[in-house]
Parts: structure tokens; C-alpha cells; sequence
């Protein structure tokens, strides 16, 4: 039986993307966002534009590189979110899709309505081959948790560890939300036929999972003007990319 | 369900469980990130619902995540709220509505929000800021989003109402001022300045100034 502590904690890049999220809480004196803008920032059109008037929705979206980027402007907030492609388990490691998102959102950052709140989150997972294994590499970034990695099962351990901000904006404080798992995929066949649905599992794969939240405060008063949005959302790429590389720290 | 004649059969369908091994989805305060998706569906059920319409399964995709304090994931509409909200629109759109008194409009409201808190003032900043609301209606609803009493909804209240003021109908524009006088909040007072500059209508300029004079002498 293996030890938790035979095992390294991972590198950065061992990290794999599912998602990376940028989101704006619109500021009550915003201009509503512009889908148009989405060329200028991709700098082709959108493969779609899809808009849900009643309830004030537009989202564009379209591939870029390996992922697929997708914009939601809704009343309250505009949501800009990298995904992995359908078919595929990850965008690709972290550093290079953060280094492309980041890239992305700098662009839009130039053109960024007003906001009260920001926040950066993202999705990574580490493939394993057991649900044990899982537990194990979650315990060397988990320093404050002992996880019997043999004997336990569905261990979920989320913690908000807020710091007060860099950036030189009095009163702002940072959320640090991270989320910490193991995740089971389970394949299924599903047979239809006529009005009767059959499901047989097939493949189930594993993968330590952690989900980032970083985000400003929702009790800070002030807005972000344009030019902050930019610099804001650079601290809290590093301290998503920290959590990653050191872990559940202070 | 598929009424195809022939069998469908689909291979390696990949159902996204939830964040760990066996945590289900519904019972708790559970939520996905694809939208117009009542959170209380199992995802299984969820998967299997939209397939009547689509064979696409790919898209189908549900993640469930569980809703906590300082967490920024993407809000979900709930269909039975928003319902909730369109059937309370309709039914008010005959009934007048008199400053100062209440209705049988404003009484739902009130109840509805102090019942569901953020989740339904988020429902009626849709339905008011996509322009789906019979304007008459939503200047009520305006106008006692600022008079109810609610701690736990009082900034997304709050938030609502300085949106209105750059509302593109001049009536929403007034309901929001109205609320924001009943609220009495100075944190208003730049959102209200920015709509007086924007306003081109003589009067309703001079109500929102009243208001920003009361705002200015507020403590």
C-alpha cells in the first residue's frame, strides 16, 4: 500500500483545463456589452450568436485553439468562459490556456464596461487511475487534511481563504474559494427504442479535481472603472495559479 | 422521448457526474451552468428530458455545483421562478396602481421576494431590464422593491433600481427613481446624477433631481 507521502506534489502544468471563466458584474452606470466586440477581441467573427430576449441574454461563441470561448452577456454580468471542446477531456495544460485567456481578456479589458465585482474562476483536473491515487496527490496540496485514501470515499473539501488586495484599492478584499475532489466520469451506452431508454455503464475515469473561485468581495462599495478591471484581474490569475502550485495555504 | 421506428443506439455517451464520486444532484440547493435548467432535476433526468428534442448529446452536458457565500458561478434562472414572475406580470397588468397604496400586485411581490430572496429580485432584474414587462407593472414592481422591508435582498435591490435609471423606457426610468427615494440610500446619488445629465424628459428630470436633493440630505 502506498503512503501519501510518496507521492510529489504536482507541477503547475500537470494540471489540466476543463474551464477557465472571467466574470463582470456590470456596474449600474455600464453600457450593456456589445456582442460585436467579440471579433475585435478573437479577431475573427463568432461561429454563433445566440440571443434569448425575454430574458435579456445574448452569447457568442466560437473555437479558439484548442478550446472553445464563449461570451454571456446577461443584465447583471457578463461572463467570458474558455472551455474544452465537447469531445475532448481538457482544454490542454494550464500555463499556455491561461497564458491564451489571459491574452484574450487583456484585449477586452480595453473595451470592459464599469463593475462592481470581478471574479476569475477556472476548473482543473489531474488524471489518475483510481479514486485512491486521487486522494493521494490531493493530499500533498492539502497540507491541513489527512485523507485515508484506502478507506474513505466521496471526500469534498471547499475553503474560502480571503487576503485583502494588491492592487492599491483601499478596502478590497479577495475570496480565494477553491473546491477540492476527486471527480468520477462514468460512460454510459444509452440504447433508445421507441419511448424505452436503457443505460449500461461502461467507462468510468478519475481525476483530481479543483475548482477556483477568486473573486472580489460582494460587500466592496467602490466601482472597477475600465482601466482597473485590467490590473484586478491580473492578481487574481495569481492567485488562482498559486493555489494550483502551492495548494490549500494561507 | 425519440420516436424514431429503428432503434437509436449511441455509444459512449459520456454523463458528467457530479463533483465527487456519489453526490446526486436535486436534493440540496444544487445548480448547473447551461442556463434554463430547473436546479431540482436529477442530472441523469435532466439528460434524459432534453433528449426529446435533441439527439445531440454532447451538448447536454450538466455540471452541478453547490452554491456557497462567496461564490461567483454563473446564476441559474429557475423556469419556476421566472414562471412565477411572467404569471405575476400578467395577472397585473389590468389592475391601477396608486402611489401610496398598496396592491394586490405589490402584496405578491413583497411575499414572493421575501420568500425567495436574491434568486427572484434576479428574475425581475431580467424580466424588467430586458424590457418583458408590461412597463406599468414593472414601475410598480420598482417601486416597491424600494419600499419592502429585506435585509438579505437590500444590494441586489439596490443594484436594480440604479440599473433602471438607464432603462430606455422613460416609465421604468421613473419607477426606479421612486424606489431609490423609498430606499433612501446615498450610495445612489452618482447613478442618479449620470441619469439627470442623460434625461430628456422635463419632468421626469425634475423628479429624479427631488430625489437626489433627498438622497444629498440623507444622513
Amino acid at each position: 500500500m502506498r503512503n501519501n507521502k510518496d507521492i510529489q506534489r504536482p507541477d503547475l502544468d500537470a494540471w489540466q483545463v476543463e474551464s477557465l471563466r472571467f466574470t463582470l458584474f456590470l456596474s449600474p452606470s455600464a453600457e450593456k456589452p456589445d456582442p460585436s466586440l467579440w471579433e475585435r477581441i478573437v479577431g475573427e467573427p463568432a461561429e454563433a450568436i445566440t440571443s434569448q430576449p425575454k430574458l435579456g441574454v445574448i452569447q457568442a461563441q466560437g473555437a479558439v485553439e484548442s478550446g472553445v470561448l464563449v461570451m454571456i452577456i446577461q443584465p447583471l454580468r457578463v461572463d467570458w468562459v474558455y472551455n474544452k471542446p465537447e469531445e475532448a477531456q481538457a482544454i490542454g495544460s494550464f500555463s499556455p490556456s491561461l497564458n491564451l485567456f489571459h491574452r484574450l481578456m487583456n484585449s477586452w479589458f480595453e473595451v470592459a464596461p464599469n463593475a462592481l465585482r470581478l471574479a476569475f474562476g477556472g476548473v482543473l483536473l489531474i488524471p489518475v487511475d483510481t479514486k485512491a491515487d486521487g486522494y493521494r496527490l490531493l493530499s500533498t496540496l492539502l497540507p491541513s487534511v489527512i485523507i485515508d485514501a484506502e478507506g474513505s470515499s466521496d471526500f469534498s473539501y471547499q475553503i474560502n481563504r480571503a487576503r485583502i488586495s494588491k492592487a492599491g484599492i483601499e478596502g478590497l478584499r479577495i475570496n480565494r474559494l477553491s473546491r477540492w475532489s476527486t471527480a468520477l466520469w462514468s460512460g454510459s451506452t444509452v440504447l433508445i427504442q421507441g419511448d424505452r431508454v436503457t443505460t449500461t455503464p461502461s467507462e468510468r475515469r478519475y481525476a483530481s479535481r479543483l475548482e477556483i473561485d477568486i473573486n472580489t468581495a460582494a460587500d466592496f462599495q467602490g466601482e472597477f472603472r475600465a482601466e482597473q478591471v485590467g490590473t484586478v484581474f491580473s492578481e487574481l490569475v495569481e492567485l488562482g495559479r498559486e493555489i494550483a502550485q502551492e495548494g490549500d495555504i494561507p | 422521448m425519440n420516436s424514431a421506428a429503428v432503434p437509436v443506439h449511441i455509444d459512449n455517451l459520456v454523463i458528467l457526474s457530479p463533483f465527487n464520486e456519489s453526490t446526486k444532484v436535486g436534493d440540496t440547493n444544487a445548480r448547473t451552468d447551461i442556463g434554463l435548467v430547473e436546479p431540482s432535476l436529477p442530472t441523469q433526468e435532466v439528460l434524459l428530458w432534453r433528449e426529446e428534442s435533441s439527439l445531440n448529446y454532447e451538448t447536454n452536458q450538466v455540471r452541478v455545483n453547490l452554491e456557497f457565500e462567496s461564490s461567483t458561478l454563473p446564476d441559474v434562472i429557475s423556469i419556476t421562478l421566472y414562471q412565477e414572475a411572467e404569471y405575476l406580470f400578467a395577472s397585473a397588468k389590468d389592475e391601477v396602481f396608486e402611489d401610496g397604496l398598496d396592491s394586490f400586485f405589490s402584496k405578491a411581490l413583497v411575499s414572493r421576494v421575501q420568500e425567495y430572496g436574491d434568486a427572484f429580485v434576479d428574475v425581475l432584474a431580467h424580466f424588467i431590464l430586458a424590457r418583458d414587462a408590461n412597463e406599468e407593472v414593472a414601475w410598480e414592481a420598482l417601486r416597491w422593491l424600494g419600499k419592502l422591508s429585506d435585509a438579505k435582498t437590500y444590494v441586489k435591490r439596490l443594484w436594480l433600481l440604479e440599473r433602471s435609471l438607464a432603462s430606455s423606457s422613460p416609465v421604468i426610468r421613473d419607477g426606479a427613481g421612486l424606489g431609490l427615494a423609498a430606499l433612501d440610500d446615498r450610495h445612489a446619488i452618482p447613478y442618479l446624477k449620470l441619469a439627470i445629465q442623460r434625461e430628456e424628459i422635463s419632468i421626469l428630470r425634475s423628479n429624479l433631481e427631488q430625489v437626489l436633493t433627498q438622497l444629498i440630505a440623507a444622513k
